[in-house]
């Protein structure tokens, strides 16, 4: 009597537990029967087995658009693309704009190969290019203002000047304030379309050419050469007392310059950690973000383009443009399983089927 | 062999614990150095006033004295940072004067710009030098470093390395006995 008892409550067991409707994956359905019936009259069995399917719509990213002024300085490997004539460089080169979204790019003037490389990669030059220098003065000097040797017609002017660290480049005299302001006052005299501005490490340094008195160390000093920039950008990656946000800089930059503190730095390798919070300050300073990489000797930097952006485009400085994909995944069940448990299936991508781009 | 090396000192410092003489001393140092720098094949001297230390010195025997000294030293903003060091001097007899030799660690600060940066790292020095004990509480030394890690900081583009070839350092420091 005892085992008929628990033979019955055995049978009841199985019974109750197979009509019980289990939940499927979530992206397939909510119930397996379902599934199953939307798909079994267009399936054929071929073979013993049975064929479902489901489809859902699958995003990859395609490329960024700036929706702002948006810039670079590139590697080597990619700025000196042109000369190289490396087509893996010139690649690299154009994905600046077509990919990743930079539609301002700072670069040494260079030979005419690198010039026309970087403007066939979407940079004209009197619009988006900027035209860097550095304190040596044999990289941006009077010469190269006025295109000699570099094979562009003399009226060809470039959107912008800029000079790199005219006192704190380590390693080479500074520029003194009367150099500094005849190079300004020359390059306004023979490109006035064009602006002018330099990048300097804080206010000290920088003030020292545009203010009159300006501050050092422990007082005010007269500035006979006192010199007027159409913008300044802030070149060090710490702060004040040497922490790794250098956003106080930034603060103070832009309370000396005002509207002129417009556009400033980020470095690739030195930065990578703050990206978020930059981006960020920049956006509510109304400053442009140009990210700085020539640190780089060779290019193994797409994994950091690639966070950079994808934080720019969190922060506002780009839109995002997406591959949009139907994807379509294919059930195999053997006959050995029960067809109600389509959970047993092994699921396989059958095909995609490219929907366009989309903006995400 | 290492543990036999440490039982040796152990005893030692049992042994030299039971001696009379020994004494603790406590101060503060002011350590201004010449640093021998090179870059590009070019090397450069420059100076920094900018250091304090702290100073522990542990003396078990009249011609011994175990030292250790942490502090700051700050020589612009390529080079700049905690420093610990150790040190033994030995007291050349009837004379003020000691032979020091040991070993210092300096942390250095990293920062960066364009134009260049420093590396963030440490750096261990070897040490030996010489000092003088003008009385019981005033004493002076000059120190010579050196390292095999030399990289400290680097120039912006293009990119180059700076190398620290050796410092020198004078050494004014107060000392109080504590025990």
């Amino acid at each position: 009597m005892k085992k008929v008892t628990i033979l019955f409550f055995y049978c009841l067991a199985v019974v109750s537990y197979s009509c019980l409707e289990e939940p499927l994956e979530p992206q397939l359905s909510n119930n397996k029967c379902s599934i199953y019936k939307s798909n079994i009259n267009n399936t054929p069995i071929i073979d013993g087995m049975e064929y479902g399917h489901y489809k859902y719509n699958e995003y990859r990213f395609h490329h960024y658009v700036a929706t702002s002024e948006f810039g670079i300085m590139p590697t080597e490997y990619r700025q000196f693309a042109g000369s190289s004539r490396d087509r893996n460089r010139i690649i690299k080169l154009n994905e600046l704009k077509s990919k990743w979204g930079f539609n301002y790019i700072a670069a040494c003037i260079g030979v005419s190969s690198n010039i026309s490389a970087i403007v066939n990669a979407g940079y004209p030059i009197s619009s988006n290019y900027l035209a860097t220098g550095f304190a040596t003065g044999g990289i941006l000097d009077r010469n190269t203002i006025l295109n000699a040797g570099n094979g562009l017609s003399s009226s060809t002017y470039f959107w912008g000047y800029y000079i790199d660290e005219p006192y704190s480049h380590t390693g080479i005299p500074y520029l003194t304030q009367a150099d500094f302001k005849n190079f300004r006052d020359f390059v306004k005299s023979t490109r006035p379309n064009s602006l002018f501005g330099f990048g300097e490490t804080n206010i000290y340094t920088a003030n020292r050419y545009t203010h009159n008195p300006y501050f050092w160390y422990s007082g005010y000093y007269t500035n006979y050469h006192q010199t007027s920039v159409d913008f300044v950008m802030c070149t060090r990656y710490n702060g004040y007392y040497n922490e790794d946000d250098q956003r106080d800089l930034w603060s103070e930059l832009s309370n000396s310059y005002s509207a002129k503190f417009n556009r400033t730095w980020i470095s690739a390798n030195l930065d990578n950690n703050e990206f978020d919070d930059l981006l960020g300050h920049a956006m509510n300073k109304g400053a442009a973000p140009w990210l700085y990489q020539m640190e780089d000797a060779t290019d193994l930097t797409d994994n950091v383009i690639s966070i950079y952006c994808d934080k720019a485009w969190k922060a506002g400085f780009l839109d995002r443009y997406d591959e949009k994909l139907e994807v379509w995944m294919v059930c195999k069940l053997n006959h050995k399983h029960n067809p109600n448990y389509l959970e047993e299936c092994a699921w396989q991508k059958e095909k995609e089927i490219y929907l366009g781009i989309v903006k995400k | 062999m290492k543990i036999r090396i440490n039982y040796v000192f152990l005893l030692f410092f049992l042994f030299i614990t039971t001696i009379k003489s020994q004494s603790m001393q406590f101060g503060l140092r002011l350590e201004p150095g010449f640093l021998i720098t090179e870059e590009n094949k070019s090397t450069e001297i420059s100076f920094s006033p900018f250091s304090v230390y702290l100073s522990a010195a542990y003396i078990p025997i009249d011609w011994l004295n175990i030292e250790v000294r942490p502090g700051y030293f700050a020589a612009g903003e390529e080079y700049s940072g905690l420093e610990f060091g150790a040190f033994c001097k030995f007291i050349i007899p009837n004379t003020k004067f000691q032979i020091i030799a040991g070993f210092n660690n300096h942390n250095n600060t990293g920062t960066g710009h364009n134009g260049g940066g420093s590396i963030e790292k440490n750096i261990l020095y070897k040490g030996i030098g010489i000092g003088f004990n003008k009385d019981s509480k005033l004493y002076i030394d000059l120190m010579y470093y050196w390292t095999n890690d030399k990289e400290f900081a680097y120039t912006g583009y293009p990119i180059s390395y700076k190398k620290m070839n050796g410092i020198l350092k004078i050494g004014i420091g107060f000392a109080w006995n504590i025990l």
